[in-house]
């Protein structure tokens, strides 16, 4: 079996504001694999940016255990941040002033990582400008970052993120600044890196839209998943005239739903789960 | 290449942040040129200090001289001392251009040709038989003493009275070789001696057969008395020789023994000790500022040189010059010191602050590097990088700075009074090379160090820095203020045990420890405040919030709710109102001192020392009082103070006082009481005095046999208003054979101590004594007694009698007895031994008699009396004097208030007793005097002038006049002038306390201290004022979404705008007042060490603290209109902008 990407195990993070504890993360167990397209929705507080600080690194959680791409985060010994953030991780953050550099040009700013990791000038400038054609901003390679539109500046911080190559981005409302078609660009740059570049995205957003086109989306509410739904786009089911909905074997089986199933109506529309006598 | 990446980065950062980073650089810029300006101000000001006190100092002063001294001289060896002199005065050519030679003998015995034997005239006199018509063998011209002089222009040196300069001649080729000199002026009139006379010279020092008969050639006076050429000899009693004559006589030489009379074949001075010394003159106008330290360096060239040629000392007081300037620089260069490392303390404190503003800027940025992957290492080494280059720009530029900013305070007072106006001469440039590298460094590591917690922050933590306000400050996390408190008492425990300047021995030293004390003191009393500022601030606070308006309650809820990222400004503000409020004070109490101590040697507005000084009339609009200063010693101890007497009446008004000096009432009547109404008042307009009297009449016996007798004669003393002592002689002797009325002419000009002016007022008659008429010789004179019948006063309006007076105000003084006698006490006298054969008279007869009188008569009863003894006298007994004792007076004679002792005041011994105490009394500076005492002038004149000591062979008793006059007046030089005008010869001295202030105020170096406040002071309003600027600047920005809330909630742009300037008033206001209190208190706590003088020694008087409200208010107003400025300006944002623009900056 394929090991996964990410992988966290009962996670526990508690904030302390002095003599305040407030608990962000309460047992989270997750597991993302490689390619994956993963969005954690939830209400303001309910810890998704926790969530996301954690898996880049920048927190630590206080309990728990948290593997990315073979990284334990948590391992006792202590982790090479630096290493985590040049090789495993990518970040895009919702604030464009967050992502870039803002006396840089544009193809600076993706050299920069490069720079840092000390990676030579040509092939730093060789990735920077193939990141740009990707991203169709080729033709800003040498625009400052204030006379890129928001769009653009977000495209741009995605080639900055994943200047280095990284295995797993992390996004934190990567299309909060944009419009709705400016998101669709994101969107779809995003899910063409995962499908074509096996890249693995975890992003953090309110957007409906983006969280439909992810393979998976964590509820996240209290520091707690409220339910991992798994959306397959292309599996569409047919409702007959007489209200009957044929269900394909394989889902079901994958939903461990025999013979009886308990429906409810939920503000989406209607939710099948596991009968608990009939489990 | 990829370092040149960085850099790249680095720049691209810098340029980006360039108008914060403008700030850093700024402030490092001055941290360093405020470190090279210390040895360039340093420096510059000790060079012009320096060269005032060279073009100040007498010539004696800065002159060099070699001197060569030969016991037995010889030409050739003063030629090798030449030579010498020569060799090294290259030197210092540049300013010594011309080298004075002379050569002076050491003492020659003039003895005339012919002198007597006097004990043989006297025998011969004495056998003559008839000494009442031989004359009595005068005395004879006695031998005298002379130097023999010569310089290379001996000639040009001399004007001749008479005869010539001779010219050269051999005298070993002459038939007859005889030394031909020219006298002085003088000489020759107390030798008598004309031009052709000859005399016998033998020099002191020399063999007995060593003397030369020498002939007056001329008689000369010095062409200019003040050359060089006399200095240090009267030329007035010299004999001049050209110097080829007095090298060839100082030697032997071989003559023919029949020209001479003791038939000696070697002639001339053998042994002759003479002194041939080198003078160089400076050439004040040749001595540049430039060039003043190799003018030091050439002389001591020049006195070691020579001291190393064999015989030859030098002979300057410019070492001591040196050295006394050396003295001056430490004791004013410690608070110059002092003061710019307080100025550097801030300018790095500020540095610091913009360079942890700058930071928090950035944080953001970091962090965002920090997630991309930089190491620690990196983000340290690109913020270093960053420093590095603005520590080097700031170095490469600082230097310019430095010399720009002492340049520039060359010419703005008070610098430039000294320097016309023109730029201060830098020197010593490169002496600033290793404080520009320190500079370099201090700013680097200042800069840099920064980084170092923060480059190990969270991505996290690193974000949260740049929008939350800052936590508790290192200093107080690590309680390193209260580390630098323990370390500031450490350093006050130092300077109280050493003082400012060390001093070990005699050197005179600076403690770089102490320089750092009032720095050190301020920042720790800052950082000490900073603990108690959020109090203050949540307290402040607490009392806004009580305010209904918003643009109070709001700023209230805020200072209260997180004070603590205040303290950084606060501290800003309080260091710069701190060192500002230090400055002024500190300014403002040496412009004090420098009046005070003025003040304190001038004692008055004006204060002549003259002969008769005291009673020159008082120029109109003044207010003056005579003084006489004399030495003084309570107890009779040899401990001897200054003794002042004064006129309590109009004393207290004229002399300057400070409260500190004690309680001025005791110098006026209050402590040393009114002046004594003693003696007889005259009424007024009294022209003369007549004095019926009659001497006690020999008796007809004694006429008829022949008997002689020593007539008296009686004089007065009388003194005016002013106080000024007359004394008058009868027009004529006493008769004993006949009553006489003698008059006393009493008008100024008949008065034998005078002439005085008509203009003295009313007159009083303290004094009447019974002289011994000087033509009556003898070894002592024999007891007698005169009848006194009647005393008065003749004026305008006719004749008064006085003799009630005189009979109840007097008493007999030095034996001197009186009695009431009757009328026929002389008839009874002179009949009281008749001629043998003669009846004696019937009482018809005795009634007949001109003898008789037929009232009493006042009888005074003359001692016999020897030469030496006092003048017998009616006078008023003196009382005993109230006396005002100094504390050091008082200390050494061990009184106290009401002790009564015998003080010594000029030779006499005075009754006297402590009226009161007080701590100084101005114008005794003199340090080898104990202490001062203070009496009352008409007092101490009756003790001291009451007794006629001699007045037999003219002298009538001294006339004590007080030799000073003090004025106070609005019109100092005025008043001087019409002073030294009416006085008619140059005054001894001549203080106004304005001149003697402008003599200690313009002094360089002191000049220089004041400077450096000024500029310590202008740094500060300029750097708060970036400071501040950059503060609220950064403020606005970190906290425009909470503005925009407001906006959105309705709140108006400029109310907005207000709400966040009163809070930044408030913090500023609030830093202020800290500040100027912290610098009060700094100055209070600096003032002990702060008492020094000139030459190291403590200040007299003590310098006060001095606080002119009125300046310290208009530098508050200057500040406060600086930072109202920075703080309105820097808003302008928020004000500026449109709601919807700020709407969508609080979305983000």
């Amino acid at each position: 079996m394929e090991t996964p990407l990410v992988r966290c195990d009962n996670v526990i993070k508690i904030h302390k504001q002095g003599a305040l504890e407030a608990v962000a993360l309460q047992g989270i167990d997750l597991e993302v694999r490689r390619g994956e397209f993963v969005v954690i929705v939830g209400r303001s507080g309910s810890g998704k940016s926790s969530l996301l600080h954690v898996l880049g690194g920048m927190e630590k959680p206080s309990a728990g255990r948290v593997v990315v791409a073979g990284t334990d985060l948590t391992s006792p010994l202590g982790t090479d941040i630096r290493y985590h953030f040049r090789r495993n991780v990518g970040f895009v953050w919702q604030e464009f002033t967050r992502n870039l550099v803002p006396y840089l040009k544009a193809v600076q700013n993706i050299e920069l990582p490069m720079l840092l990791a000390g990676v030579g000038r040509e092939r730093r400038r060789r990735r920077a400008l193939a990141l740009l054609e990707v991203t169709g901003l080729r033709n800003r390679a040498y625009s400052r970052v204030n006379v890129l539109s928001g769009g653009e500046q977000q495209r741009l911080a995605l080639c900055v993120a994943l200047s280095l190559g990284p295995r797993l981005l992390l996004a934190d409302e990567p299309t909060g600044e944009l419009d709705t078609e400016r998101s669709l660009q994101v969107y779809e740059l995003l899910r063409r890196l995962c499908t074509e570049g096996g890249l693995t995205v975890v992003a953090v957003t309110h957007d409906v839209a983006l969280a439909r086109r992810a393979d998976r989306v964590f509820h996240l509410q209290d520091g707690k998943f409220r339910l991992d739904r798994r959306v397959r786009a292309k599996r569409v089911v047919e409702i007959g005239p007489d209200g009957g909905v044929t269900l394909p074997p394989e889902l079901l089986a994958e939903a461990m739903m025999t013979d009886r199933a308990n429906a409810q109506v939920v503000e989406e529309g209607i939710l099948l789960f596991r009968d608990a006598g009939g489990a | 290449m990829r370092w040149v990446t960085y850099l790249g980065l680095v720049l691209r950062r810098l340029w980006a942040r360039r108008w914060m980073l403008l700030g850093s650089f700024l402030g490092a810029t001055l941290v360093i040129a405020l470190l090279a300006v210390l040895p360039l101000y340093e420096a510059s000001v000790s060079a012009i200090d320096l060269l005032y006190t060279f073009r100040n100092a007498p010539d004696s002063t800065v002159d060099l001289s070699a001197a060569l001294t030969l016991t037995e001289y010889s030409g050739e060896q003063a030629d090798a001392g030449r030579r010498a002199v020569a060799d090294a005065s290259t030197a210092v050519q540049t300013w010594y251009p011309t080298v004075e030679e002379r050569t002076v003998s050491r003492e020659f015995v003039m003895i005339p040709l012919g002198y007597p034997d006097w004990l043989e005239t006297a025998r011969l006199w004495r056998e003559s038989g008839a000494l009442g018509e031989a004359p009595w063998p005068t005395i004879p011209r006695e031998p005298t003493q002379t130097r023999i002089f010569t310089a290379l222009d001996i000639g040009a040196g001399l004007e001749l009275v008479a005869g010539e300069l001779p010219a050269f001649e051999d005298p070993a080729r002459a038939a007859e070789p005889i030394l031909r000199v020219v006298l002085g002026e003088q000489l020759a009139k107390l030798t008598q001696l004309g031009v052709g006379d000859r005399v016998v010279l033998k020099a002191f020092t020399s063999q007995p057969s060593w003397f030369e008969i020498v002939e007056v050639a001329g008689i000369a006076r010095p062409a200019d008395p003040d050359a060089i050429m006399w200095d240090g000899v009267d030329p007035t009693v010299l004999a001049f020789v050209g110097p080829e004559t007095f090298d060839a006589w100082a030697g032997t030489f071989t003559a023919d023994p029949d020209a001479d009379p003791w038939l000696r074949q070697e002639r001339g001075f053998r042994y002759l000790t003479a002194t041939r010394t080198f003078t160089l003159h400076l050439d004040r106008e040749a001595v540049t500022l430039e060039e003043v330290n190799d003018l030091q360096q050439g002389v001591l060239y020049f006195t070691r040189a020579v001291a190393r040629a064999e015989g030859i000392r030098t002979i300057s007081k410019l070492p001591a010059l040196i050295e006394e300037f050396g003295v001056r620089s430490v004791v004013f260069g410690a608070p110059i010191l002092a003061m710019l490392a307080l100025v550097v303390a801030g300018a790095l404190y500020f540095l610091i602050y913009m360079a942890a503003l700058a930071l928090e800027r950035e944080s953001s940025e970091l962090a965002l590097l920090r997630m991309r992957g930089a190491s620690t290492w990196q983000t340290i080494g690109i913020h270093t990088t960053q420093s590095a280059v603005i520590a080097l720009a700031a170095a490469l530029a600082a230097p310019f700075v430095a010399r720009g900013m002492v340049a520039l305070s060359g010419r703005i007072p008070p610098m430039s009074t000294l320097t016309g106006g023109e730029a201060l001469s830098v020197s010593q440039a490169r002496s600033v090379v290793p404080f520009v590298l320190g500079g370099g460094l201090l700013t680097f590591i200042a800069m840099g160090l920064a980084i170092v917690p923060l480059a190990r922050r969270g991505v996290l933590e690193l974000r949260a820095m740049a929008s939350r306000p800052a936590r508790q400050s290192v200093w107080q996390r690590y309680y390193l203020d209260l580390f630098l408190v323990v370390l500031a008492g450490v350093v006050l425990y130092e300077l109280r045990r050493q003082g400012l300047v060390a001093t070990s021995g005699e050197d005179v030293g600076l403690d770089p420890f102490s320089v750092a004390a009032p720095a050190l003191f301020l920042v720790s009393g800052a950082l000490l405040l900073l603990r108690v500022l959020p109090l203050l601030l949540r307290a402040i606070g607490w009392v806004m919030t009580r305010f209904r308006g918003m643009a109070a309650a709001l700023p209230g809820w805020h200072l209260g709710r997180n004070p603590i990222p205040y303290g950084r400004l606060a501290l800003l503000v309080w260091l710069t109102t701190g060192f500002g409020a230090f400055a002024l004070t500190y300014a403002d109490t040496l412009d004090t001192s420098y009046f005070d101590r003025a003040a304190y040697q001038s004692g008055s507005d004006v204060r002549l020392v003259a002969e008769g000084a005291g009673f020159l009339g008082v120029p109109e609009g003044a207010v003056g009082t005579p003084v006489y200063r004399t030495l003084g010693a309570a107890r009779l101890t040899s401990r001897t103070g200054q003794l002042l007497a004064v006129r309590p009446t109009d004393f207290p008004q004229v002399i300057y006082w400070r409260g500190d000096f004690g309680d001025l009432s005791l110098l006026g009547s209050e402590g040393l009481g009114d002046p004594a109404d003693w003696g007889v008042e005259l009424p007024e307009g009294t022209t003369a005095l007549e004095v019926a009297a009659l001497q006690e009449p020999r008796t007809w016996y004694a006429v008829v046999s022949g008997d002689t007798v020593q007539v008296a004669r009686l004089l007065l003393r009388v003194v005016d208003e002013q106080g000024r002592l007359r004394i008058y002689v009868a027009d004529e002797a006493l008769d004993d054979q006949a009553w006489r009325t003698v008059t006393f002419d009493l008008s100024g000009t008949a008065a034998r101590n005078g002439p005085f002016p008509d203009d003295g007022g009313d007159l009083v008659l303290q004094a009447l004594w019974v002289e011994r008429d000087p033509t009556g010789t003898g070894p002592a004179a024999p007891e007698t007694a005169v009848y006194i019948e009647d005393i008065r006063a003749v004026g305008a309006a006719g004749a008064t009698s006085v003799l009630d007076g005189v009979q109840s105000e007097f008493e007999g003084r030095e034996g001197l007895t009186t009695a009431t006698a009757q009328g026929d006490a002389a008839v009874n006298r002179y009949f009281s031994e008749l001629p043998p054969g003669t009846p004696a008279p019937s009482a018809e007869e005795m009634q007949a008699h001109p003898l008789w009188r037929g009232t009493d008569l006042l009888q005074l009863s003359v001692p016999g009396r020897t030469r030496a003894e006092a003048v017998p006298h009616l006078a008023r007994p003196p009382e005993p004097l109230p006396f005002v004792l100094d504390a050091e007076a008082a200390g050494v004679s061990g009184l106290g208030v009401g002790d009564r002792t015998l003080f010594g005041v000029d030779g006499e011994q005075v009754d006297g007793w402590v009226a009161g105490l007080v701590n100084l009394v101005p114008t005794a500076t003199d340090p080898r005097l104990e202490g001062a005492l203070l009496t009352r002038l008409d007092g101490l004149m009756q003790w001291i002038e009451g007794t006629p000591k001699w007045s037999i062979s003219g002298t009538l008793a001294r006339v004590t006049q007080p030799q000073e006059l003090w004025l106070r007046t609005d019109d100092p030089n005025g008043a001087a002038r019409r002073l030294v005008a009416a006085l008619e010869a140059e005054p001894d001295d001549l203080l106004t306390i304005a001149g003697v202030s402008a003599d200690f105020s313009s002094r360089p170096i002191q000049v220089g201290l004041v400077s450096i406040l000024f500029i310590g002071t202008g740094a500060g309003v300029v750097l708060t004022l970036a400071g501040v600027t950059a503060y609220v600047l950064m403020a606005v920005r970190r906290r425009f979404r909470e503005m925009g809330v407001l906006r959105a909630l309705g709140l108006r742009r400029r109310s907005v705008a207000a709400t966040f300037a009163v809070e930044q008033m408030v913090v500023l206001g609030v830093g202020a007042v800290i500040g100027i209190g912290a610098g009060l208190a700094l100055m209070r706590l600096m003032l002990p060490f702060l008492q020094l003088g000139e030459g190291g020694a403590d200040l007299l008087p003590p310098a006060l603290m001095q606080l002119d409200w009125v300046r310290l208010a208009i530098y508050l107003g200057v500040v406060a209109l600086v930072l109202v400025a920075a703080v309105l300006w820097s808003t302008r944002n928020v004000s500026a902008r449109q709601l919807s623009e700020v709407l969508r900056e609080v979305e983000r």
